[in-house]
């Protein structure tokens, strides 16, 4: 089918978004092939293939002989006329099929604002969207990533969510739809109901959903006995031994992420209140140097990268990182090769980091203070102080950078006035930093960048029972804030408070979201995260004409003891952690990281090597 | 078809071309050699852009291990410098590409590795010591393949094809100096189009040196304005254009 679309290729920008036909693709004989999935990212091309984990599972699933994942993406608006007007079913990348051909449709699900694209994906390929209409010929839908975690307001649209780690989930729920089929066992109903004995497995249409007067839950209940009450999250025990891509799918364009990303280790030990990525990947594994240091090396001479990108959610807590980097720095200066350490904190930057960075091009460094004073940043159990984050400053400005960007939310529980404040008189510091470094460049002017993010209750964090701040209060926050950046070499940015809403309401939602997402679907809404396409009004209609408060989501406070959308999934951390946390911010009183010592939340349950977690709770 | 007026503007065109800049540094290194590697670009590697291109050929040679000389200064990169950029959508049979390399290598082992780390579509044909200057691309031929679904005979339309580019044709032609009504027969040294079966097919030279380029696209947009074909279906009615060869200032010699 690929060679007579050449005439659309040619008519929509950037065609090799669609041809596939990269280095490094897999292509496989479809008589060989005994389950056919297409791993989905609902979001454009240059974004997915940004991915580290598709690049994961493409190559863990395409390791056994008789599965062929292949890759599809969201086709821009230009490429979906086309496709609509010439009834051109949505198709992966690797064989040009149509998505309705596949055994499994899975979306990795890593926003809540993609959820309009995975609906509209859906249509474009011609696959009802609620499962309940899709029968024995439409493909199985699965989901799995973040979002996964509180999949409830698509729940009705997916038969499965994969919760938690995939590389060794996902090949086993292949086999056992491979063995089913085989043994002439299979229909839907019958895999589906035998996936959720699955450890990590997660079939929403299992389980009756009551809800109070209040619009509160009443229950969550399996409709069978064997189905279990809880799913379980999965996760890789041992990092050193997971599968590891040796070989990527080379874009031609260039993509968000064109690089190579070295996955140092998964977890966080630190427990930022806000921050959902740090309480679901518990517990913290890590992979060893050597290790780590082969498989860079695997991956450049296969890939041609010129750029290793150390990958985790905060590189400086790994524990041999100048082992690391030096045993890194000893091939790739002489290959040169970039190495980049995103995700740095402002109390472990070093000189000795810097140095060791300092052959990145970037004149401009980052660091995420969050809050603007001691007192919001122990709330929310941050553990950076301001003489951390100056002394962090000293070090880049003494290197030649003079750019510096902050990051910052803006209506964390408890914030005041003085907090807001606290932010441009942080960013003031910084500046007064720069003229007290000495060794300063002095050849240009020094910027700081406060970019200021919104606070989003999350699922499965001590904050997921705070309300958001209303819209309103969420303006008059930024309006102050800009108000009190009075330094032109401050720049302020700041996220659509309207955009930080809605995805709220998602992110705490529950089942009866999804007839709003179909209604949105319908007026044919999409790409919500992109800045051109979202449209508060447009979601404010369908909320309104589906009944639904958008309020009671994004700005309630949650009872303590209300049953929640999401405690359907274990995590590993449990209630108790969290309320314990949430309690303790109240008093601005912090938690310590895993490295100095346990605070039982309870991820130790699932195990884990190179753990930070007591070995005595290890089972 | 080619007046012997067009004739000398075009050759007195391609005498310009000597302004065109040296590519920077790719001689300045001592012991670095100098060689030319010839490839074609098919498939989907026809909708990647020059910068795509360049980038997709540094990440190729470097898997290959080819021992390739890097740019100077604070972010050095593989030095690659190409012959006549190709237009997205265009295919071509013979495409260069100069490299420096920092060590010696057996050339025909070297074509092998690229071509076992190139995707498909890439392939690479020869690789030799450099001979002679890009600069001295003064033509480049194409071979145009229409499929149009219209009821006009075929063997008809071509012939209406040649005629048409008999005397001059003005489209609208982006330049240097903004758009222009132009002759884009100025730019054409010669031009012949036969039907066979239900596919017309047109064998091309066009100006191809860095101060006349014509873009074979416009020979397209001329038949579409001119016949009305190619307007309808976009699965159906389709057209191919794949550049065949690069010639020197005498439109005949091929370049090397």
């Amino acid at each position: 089918m690929r060679d007579n679309i050449s005439g659309i290729l040619k008519s929509v920008q950037k065609p090799a978004r669609y041809t596939g036909g990269e280095f490094g693709q897999i292509v496989k004989d479809k008589a060989k092939i005994k389950a056919r999935f297409a791993f989905c990212f609902p979001d454009t091309y240059e974004i997915g293939m940004s991915n580290l984990g598709i690049r994961i599972l493409y190559g863990v699933l395409n390791q056994a002989e008789d599965i062929w994942c292949e890759r599809a993406y969201m086709p821009w608006v230009d490429m979906e006329e086309q496709l609509v007007k010439n009834k051109i079913p949505l198709f992966a990348h690797e064989s040009g099929d149509s998505l309705r051909d596949f055994d499994f449709v899975g979306f990795t699900l890593q926003y809540e604002l993609c959820y309009t694209n995975v609906l509209k994906m859906l249509e474009l390929a011609g696959i009802p969207l609620f499962s309940a209409e899709r029968g024995e010929d439409m493909p199985i839908i699965i989901g799995g990533g973040p979002c996964s975690y509180n999949a409830e307001p698509i729940a009705d649209f997916f038969d499965i969510f994969s919760i938690g780690e995939g590389e060794e989930a996902l090949p086993e729920l292949m086999r056992l739809y491979i063995s089913m089929k085989e043994n002439g066992t299979y229909s839907k109903a019958s895999f589906l109901r035998e996936a959720s004995h699955l450890e990590g497995f997660y079939v929403p249409s299992l389980y009756d959903v009551a809800y109070n007067n209040d619009g509160t839950i009443a229950y969550y209940k399996p409709k069978f006995d064997d189905v279990p009450a809880k799913i379980k999250k999965r996760i890789i025990s041992d990092m050193d031994k997971a599968y590891f891509p040796e070989k990527l799918v080379m874009p031609y364009i260039e993509t968000v992420h064109d690089r190579i990303m070295l996955e140092v280790y998964r977890g966080c030990i630190r427990g930022c209140r806000f921050c959902q990525a740090g309480m679901v990947y518990r517990p913290v594994r890590e992979k060893s140097p050597d290790v780590l240091s082969n498989q860079a090396k695997v991956l450049y001479e296969n890939t041609g990268y010129n750029e290793i990108s150390l990958s985790s959610l905060s590189i400086s807590d790994y524990s041999c990182l100048t082992e690391l980097t030096d045993n890194l720095l000893s091939w790739t200066d002489e290959a040169k090769i970039n190495l980049s350490l995103p995700s740095l904190r402002a109390d472990s930057f070093t000189k000795e980091l810097m140095d060791k960075i300092s052959t990145v091009r970037t004149t401009s460094l980052t660091f995420a203070p969050e809050a603007g004073t001691q007192r919001l940043r122990d709330a929310i159990n941050k553990n950076v102080t301001e003489e951390d984050l100056l002394n962090a400053v000293r070090v880049a400005f003494s290197a030649g950078k003079n750019q510096v960007k902050l990051y910052f939310m803006n209506g964390l529980p408890t914030e005041t006035d003085e907090d807001i404040e606290g932010i441009a008189l942080t960013a003031k510091h910084v500046i007064d930093e720069f003229y007290r470094t000495p060794d300063r460049n002095k050849s240009k002017p020094v910027s700081v960048t406060v970019s200021v993010a919104c606070f989003i209750p999350k699922p499965f964090t001590p904050f997921q029972w705070e309300p958001q701040c209303s819209m309103e209060e969420l303006e008059v926050k930024q309006k102050h804030l800009n108000e009190k950046i009075t330094d032109r070499k401050i720049k302020h940015n700041y996220h659509d408070a309207k955009v930080s809403r809605i995805e709220a309401v998602f992110a705490r939602g529950d089942r009866r979201l999804s007839v709003a997402l179909a209604e949105a679907n319908r007026r044919d809404m999409k790409f919500d995260s992109w800045d051109e396409f979202f449209n508060y009004d447009k979601w404010l209609e369908v909320f309104s004409e589906c009944g639904i408060d958008p309020a009671f989501y994004a700005n309630r406070e949650i009872g303590e003891d209300e049953i929640l959308p999401w405690d359907i999934i274990d995590c590993g951390v449990t209630k108790e952690f969290l309320l314990r946390e949430r309690h303790k911010s109240r008093e601005s009183k912090t938690t310590c990281n895993c490295k100095e010592g346990c605070s039982a939340c309870g991820a130790n349950n699932l195990g884990g090597n190179f753990t930070w977690c007591p070995k005595t709770k290890n089972k | 078809m080619v007046s012997e007026n067009q004739k000398q503007m075009i050759n007195s065109n391609t005498d310009k071309k000597n302004k065109r800049p040296e590519p920077k540094n790719m001689n300045a290194v001592s012991g670095a050699m100098p060689v030319r590697i010839k490839f074609s670009k098919n498939g989907d590697l026809i909708y990647i852009s020059h910068l795509d291109l360049n980038r997709t050929m540094q990440r190729i040679i470097i898997r290959a291990g080819i021992p390739i000389w890097y740019s100077e200064g604070f972010n050095p990169q593989p030095k690659l410098v190409f012959s006549s950029p190709l237009s997205i959508g265009c295919a071509s049979d013979c495409e260069y590409m100069d490299i420096k390399l920092v060590k010696e290598i057996d050339f025909q082992e070297a074509l092998k590795r690229l071509n076992e780390c190139a995707p498909e579509g890439l392939v690479f044909h020869e690789m030799y010591a450099q001979k002679s200057k890009f600069t001295e691309i003064a033509f480049a031929e194409y071979e145009i393949v229409i499929s149009d679904s219209g009821d006009s005979e075929k063997s008809e339309l071509a012939q209406k094809i040649n005629e048409l580019f008999s005397k001059p044709v003005y489209l609208m032609k982006r330049s240097k100096s903004g758009e222009n009504e132009t002759d884009i027969c100025r730019f054409i040294n010669r031009i012949s189009a036969v039907s066979e079966e239900n596919l017309i097919k047109i064998s091309c030279v066009l100006c191809a040196d860095s101060a006349n380029y014509l873009n074979p696209e416009y020979i397209v947009t001329a038949l579409k304005n001119k016949f009305g074909i190619l307007h309808g279906d976009i699965i159906k009615e389709w057209y191919t254009i794949t550049r065949k060869n690069l010639l020197k200032s005498d439109g005949e010699t091929s370049f090397i």
